[in-house]
């Protein structure tokens, strides 16, 4: 049975369509489980809020593919602007645009949600099954160490010199040329994400994907939701036609990621323990740039493949893992908080420049719980992130292992992201990080993986979904995306996120099947 | 960019909002103009001039180096902010006419006139003091109006040669995969 690709504005204003199962979001989720959906023989309509966009759309120009490919233009932050937010809006979400890292989830951290959310479901090696058939899927594979560019080699010798754990990471690719434009979208097919993988396996067993379609509300009588009503969006913009319609299905699975799964269940009055759009989790990133003497050419070749994961682990305190990012010079004149010469001085010399990242892990203590997504009084989503002692602690010991590794890696000097930055001219410069505030607005904070708002736990009273991913208190609603983790990874999440999107394949389909 | 008035409400500035709303007024007629190159779709005139004046400080431009106001910063940033929620249009605009209020500048900097009005060095001192403000408002207008301005201005393709980058072009056209 053939599937079919459906531009929601050539649907009839108004109209009722119906299906067995309705999936809001094609990311990394919601496509795996609509694939899986699909393949059992259930009637499947698929719902993207973005555009479909194959290889042939992206020329790979930073001022073109943010608009097109990621929320709100490439616009979205925190409410106090504090922290921007990289997130797909695209037919595939954030597998479309992701710089393709891929881990499993962590044992400890595996470990820490069958302890505290009695998550023993997922626990030892539960998973282990569906890591290994998403890894066969998706050709996840380690980049081989020496394919490394220039901006990770830093990060590679910079740790090895300072004794510090280091490793080449796991990517989801096939035949990749090393390009360097993971997250423009990938000019030659290489990138494994869902527009090329699990999208084409649930179109070819009979999906209706429905791209620039926004699910609005979830209407529900009691514990059953009975349909969703969807708006329109234009294909060259962000906003609305005028134009809806609505579908009913016996079971509905929210996988529109860590902020839009939240605001859709919050917009529909579905707010089990109170608990929806709480915790969200960004693991919150802090970089610093640095000048080398040898050209690294940060834009070219893969953007992530080398991490260090060395102060992963804090203890109470809260840790980061170490990677690199891709230097398009927008996105790395995107962390100048500076403005005028101050900005030309260091981008002038972009051929030399390298970045390296610290990722903070939220979530894991009290001392960082994360932020809260809500709704605004004009409907818009919004995020709140506050600081916390610990947070700033974190940033401030990031910057100094950051500034230890960059000058081990051979750097000839470094800087902070501040509205002031701080230049380091060697190891010697360190201790003057202490002049500097570290947290919200003091500088340039990013996030790429946004995680929580609708918490997955065994306790039903300290949860959204339960370990089967039903939303508590409404039987045909499931949440699979990454809002169900209850905690920051201390890796990239996108393997997570496949991972329990496989194993729900079974629990939806007898959903739907019971129905 | 988000720039809420619930987070200045939030730090206790709701006498902040009251003035620069009143203050509203005194800037209207005192706003430099400047003539848009294209149509504006989001923004009204006066918040372009402001936006504008903003771009010009951002990315002056050296003789090497185009200024924003060559590379059409200002009409880029109206443009895309016209294709995304109509609600955060309306926020940067909000955010464009505080940084342009004289009355709020006169009582909380002792500045006696509009921010398109001061000249180059009075309108950078006006930026690096709303960089470091103790009113996360402030931070929060800067922060959003220099990223809009930092990231239009270096996504055009003609700074692609002044920093030693070649673009995509190798990888665009592919044919046959790999």
């Amino acid at each position: 049975m053939s599937g079919q690709i459906i531009a929601a504005e050539t649907l009839t204003d108004g109209v009722t369509l119906t299906c067995d199962v309705c999936v809001v979001g094609s990311g990394a989720g919601g496509a795996t489980i609509a694939a899986g959906l699909c393949e059992a023989g259930l009637d499947v309509i698929l719902l993207e809020e973005g555009g479909h966009h194959t290889r042939r759309d992206f020329d790979l120009q930073e001022q073109n593919a943010y608009p097109m490919l990621y929320q709100e233009r490439g616009l979205r932050a925190t409410d106090d602007g504090a922290i921007t937010i990289l997130q797909g809006r695209n037919v595939g979400g954030g597998t479309t645009i992701n710089w393709t890292t891929c881990y499993r989830t962590p044992t400890r951290i595996l470990r820490h949600w069958a302890d505290r959310y009695g998550l023993d479901a997922l626990a030892g090696d539960k998973l282990t099954p569906h890591f290994e058939a998403m890894e066969s899927r998706l050709n996840i594979q380690e980049w081989p160490e020496e394919l490394a560019n220039e901006n990770n080699r830093r990060l590679l010798e910079g740790c090895r010199a300072l004794g510090y754990q280091v490793h080449a990471v796991k990517r989801n690719v096939r035949g990749c040329a090393n390009s360097g434009y993971c997250g423009l979208g990938c000019p030659h097919d290489a990138k494994q994400g869902m527009l090329l993988t699990t999208i084409p396996d649930a179109l070819s067993a009979g999906l209706r994907l429905i791209h620039h379609a926004q699910a609005v509300q979830l209407h529900h009588e009691g514990a059953k939701v009975t349909s969703l009503s969807a708006r329109v969006k234009r294909p060259d913009a962000q906003t609305d036609t005028g134009a809806g319609f609505t579908v009913k299905a016996k079971v509905f699975v929210a996988s529109g990621g860590a902020i839009n799964s939240p605001a859709l269940l919050l917009r529909s009055n579905i707010n089990p323990n109170d608990l929806v759009g709480k915790h969200t989790l960004l693991h919150p990133v802090v970089a610093m740039p640095a000048i080398y003497e040898q050209a690294i050419e940060g834009w070219s070749g893969a953007p992530q493949s080398i991490a260090s994961h060395q102060y992963v682990d804090r203890g109470p305190a809260m840790g980061f893992f170490m990677e690199a990012p891709p230097l398009q010079p927008m996105l790395a004149a995107s962390g100048f908080y500076g403005f005028g010469k101050m900005q030309i001085s260091f981008l002038s010399q972009l051929r030399h420049v390298g970045v390296m990242l610290a990722i903070c892990v939220d979530g894991l203590s009290e001392t960082t719980p994360g932020g809260t997504v809500y709704l605004r009084r004009d409907g818009r989503i919004g995020v709140s992130y506050p600081t916390t002692p610990a947070l700033e602690e974190a940033f401030t010991f990031a910057h100094d292992v950051l500034a230890r590794v960059t000058f081990a890696a051979g750097a000839r000097r470094a800087t902070t992201l501040h509205p002031m930055p701080l230049e380091l001219r060697g190891p010697q410069d360190l201790p003057r990080l202490g002049e500097r505030a570290y947290g919200p607005l003091a500088h340039s904070i990013f996030t790429a993986h946004q995680m929580g708002g609708c918490r997955m736990s065994a306790d039903p009273k300290d949860g959204v979904v339960g370990p089967d991913h039903r939303v508590i208190g409404h039987d045909n609603l499931f949440v699979i995306d990454g809002s169900v983790l209850p905690t920051a990874l201390g890796v990239n999440p996108s393997h997570t996120i496949y991972a329990l999107a496989h194993r729900a394949r079974p629990l939806v389909i007898d959903a739907a099947r019971g129905a | 960019m988000k720039l809420s008035r619930r987070s200045a409400l939030g730090l206790g500035l709701g006498g902040l909002a009251a003035l620069t709303l009143g203050g509203v007024g005194v800037s209207l007629s005192r706003t430099v103009p400047r003539s848009p190159r294209a149509p504006l779709q989001a923004l009204n005139a006066q918040q372009f001039a402001v936006l504008a004046a903003v771009a010009d400080r951002v990315a002056p431009g050296d003789g090497k180096f185009p200024s924003a106001w060559e590379l059409l910063v200002p009409e880029k940033i109206d443009a895309n902010l016209a294709k995304a929620e109509p609600g955060l249009a309306v926020e940067l605009g909000m955010g464009l006419l505080l940084l342009e209020n004289a009355l709020a500048a006169m009582v909380l900097d002792g500045e006696l006139t509009t921010f398109t009005r001061l000249d180059a060095a009075g309108q950078d001192a006006t930026l690096q003091r709303w960089q470091d403000s103790p009113m996360q408002l402030r931070r929060t207008i800067y922060k959003a109006l220099n990223g809009l301005c930092t990231a239009t201005y270096w996504s055009s393709p003609e700074i692609w040669p002044l920093v030693g980058y070649p673009g995509p072009g190798a990888h665009l056209g592919v044919k046959e995969l790999p």
